[in-house]
């Protein structure tokens, strides 16, 4: 599934553990959601939002 | 003193118990410090406690134990779900594989007249211990089945 958490990250000059932090996930799974290779859960996807 | 972690601190507890039994028996059986079997018990009690006082460690550190959940997310979860999965449907496979060889030798052992009594004897009761554990698989699978289907 497409998506642009990568580039809004950046936009918010961000890292991917402090998104992971933020969202209380590890840094792999941002790491395989920003790559497309992970679906997230409903409330992962909505916790990000 | 807080348990944060009540499984990862029990756990802990669990390994350095092992590791303590480990260093009991060895110490009540002096004569064999030398052996190689030894050293390897040996090895084995100090990975024990080394695990055991890290997991009782980060069990009682709150900073930790969030870091442990985190980890634990559930992406982790989904792959440790698929990886158990195809461990299993490997096993059984093998354990299938195995079985019907074993038919096949107890076959031709029976109808050749190659038929040695010890050796039919030996590859029924291998036979036997080995198609339990595909049997067993096949009633756990429709079990969990069951249960999941109800739950789900």
């Amino acid at each position: 599934m497409q998506n642009k958490i990568k580039e809004l990250r950046i936009s918010k000059n961000m890292t991917q553990q402090q998104l992971a932090d933020l969202v209380s996930v590890s840094n792999r799974t941002i790491i395989s959601l920003e790559k497309e290779q992970y679906n997230p859960s409903i409330m992962l996807a909505y916790r990000i939002s | 003193m807080k348990i944060y972690n009540k499984k990862g601190f029990w756990s802990g507890i669990f390994f350095l118990l092992v590791a303590v039994a480990y260093i009991i028996l060895l110490i009540n059986d002096p004569h064999d410090m030398n052996t190689v079997s030894n050293v390897k018990s040996i090895f084995f009690a100090i990975l024990c406690v080394l695990f055991g006082v890290s997991q009782v460690y980060r069990g009682l550190d709150s900073k930790r134990t969030k870091e442990d959940e985190q980890n634990d997310d559930e992406r982790k979860k989904l792959v440790t779900l698929k990886a158990e999965s195809t461990a299993f449907r490997i096993t059984f496979n093998i354990f299938l594989v195995l079985t019907a060889l074993l038919i096949l030798a107890i076959g031709v052992t029976k109808y050749n007249g190659l038929m040695d009594v010890t050796i039919y004897n030996s590859l029924l009761g291998i036979f036997v211990g080995v198609a339990i554990v595909p049997s067993i698989m096949v009633i756990a699978i429709i079990g969990a089945n069951i249960y999941h289907d109800k739950r789900t």
